[in-house]
């Protein structure tokens, strides 16, 4: 955190203090208004407002079961089936899935760029890359990424549709702190997408080298 | 084999359950107000903050004997309700039913202000708040409003604390570039500690 970070966190502090004093229009009557109304409900209505509960806790945890399905799957390569979970996961907004998606489904794009051409898999290429920029979006919405990290992403798809287009477009680089390794989630970002460039001395900012098409991930 | 005659059993029985109302009063006053406003700076629509937070509550209260088995039921409180929270708004998001634009969020945080002054006066900063990405809204309210630790917040969104730090740090970052939020932070410095 930099001294601004650490004022401005100063201030937010401060910011909350008095959040637990109750309004003047509501002092002593608050709780007793609360037991109130939690002794006229009836057994029944007990008994579903538990239910309603316990089924947002219940589809918390199935979230985490597709979540992590999703990360063995893709750790052993079967990356379909990784997006399969992944979008379970992320239709309900869960943790960073949303992103994970959309690296799952552009290393499908990657890989039908080394296999022969058809129409099916030009097709599946197009689909790929469809949902991977939607899932980018969302992302970018939700800020898993910054804009500058979603340009990136997004000019590697458009070059994935256009790979003659990489080669007359720049590396693009990012600045990023040596002392907070760039993690979406419980791990590190795949390392076929991103890589350090440079020297291993530490320095205060490192420059993150991404590649911006398949051109540079067919040269490693 | 504990062998004690009924009515003393009832008596410690009526005992634990006083001590077990005392204890969730305290709770209850520690962080109602605490929880219903959180839930406020949280969400552009704060009837639904409101509803979520009362039957949270209320959950805490039915499940109170769980809960004091619990390190911190504060977190447990915050998690369970940030979780519908999330849930209820994607599925509002899905549906266009919520309105997240600068008109729709003053709007509402105006009404809410008209009957709670810790609102009124903080009115600017929670506009900037909700205007923040979700995730790092969330972190910032769950460290500086729920008071939760940063570690805490990863377990209840899953992800590594790397990843809620680098939430707090970007976020922190975005107030920072907020200029209305700028001109009550430098009037806040003109007030002596």
């Amino acid at each position: 955190m930099n001294s601004q970070e650490k004022e401005l966190a100063d201030f937010l502090r401060f910011t909350a203090v008095g959040i637990d004093q109750v309004p003047d229009a509501e002092a002593g009557s608050r709780y007793a208004q609360f037991v109130k109304a939690c002794k006229a409900r009836t057994e029944r209505q007990v008994l579903d407002q538990q239910a309603d509960m316990d089924a947002y806790a219940e589809a918390h945890d199935k979230d985490l079961a597709d979540y992590e399905r999703a990360e063995r799957a893709e750790a052993s390569g079967e990356l379909h089936t990784a997006a399969e979970w992944y979008r379970k996961a992320a239709d309900n907004d869960f943790a960073d899935s949303a992103l994970r998606l959309a690296d799952v489904l552009e290393r499908i794009a990657a890989r039908h760029l080394t296999i022969p051409s058809s129409r099916a898999a030009a097709g599946e290429l197009h689909l790929a890359i469809e949902e991977a920029s939607k899932s980018y979006i969302a992302a970018l919405v939700a800020g898993d990424i910054s804009l500058d990290e979603w340009e990136i992403h997004n000019e590697r798809l458009i070059n994935y549709l256009d790979p003659s287009r990489a080669s007359t477009r720049p590396v693009l680089t990012i600045a990023a702190s040596v002392d907070e390794p760039k993690t979406h989630g419980s791990k590190s970002r795949p390392e076929s997408l991103y890589f350090i460039s440079g020297d291993d001395k530490p320095s205060p900012h490192k420059t993150e080298r991404i590649d911006t098409g398949p051109d540079q991930q067919s040269k490693r | 084999m504990n062998e004690s005659y009924p009515e003393e059993e009832a008596g410690h029985r009526e005992h634990e359950a006083r001590m077990s109302t005392a204890s969730f009063w305290k709770f209850f006053e520690k962080y109602d107000i605490r929880l219903r406003r959180y839930m406020i700076a949280r969400t552009a629509d704060s009837v639904l903050a409101e509803q979520i937070a009362i039957e949270t509550m209320m959950y805490a209260h039915d499940k109170w004997d769980d809960l004091l088995t619990m390190e911190r039921p504060d977190s447990w409180l915050f998690t369970v309700a940030t979780n519908k929270l999330n849930r209820r708004e994607a599925a509002y998001r899905k549906a266009n039913f919520l309105r997240e634009d600068l008109k729709s969020f003053e709007d509402d945080l105006k009404a809410v202000a008209a009957k709670d002054e810790w609102i009124e006066t903080r009115m600017e900063i929670i506009l900037a708040l909700r205007l923040l990405p979700r995730r790092q809204l969330e972190v910032i309210t769950l460290h500086f409003f729920a008071d939760q630790k940063l570690s805490d917040i990863a377990l209840g969104m899953n992800v590594s604390v790397g990843t809620v730090k680098q939430h707090l740090s970007r976020g922190l970052s975005r107030l920072q570039a907020d200029k209305r939020l700028q001109t009550v932070i430098d009037l806040t410095r003109r007030i002596p500690a």
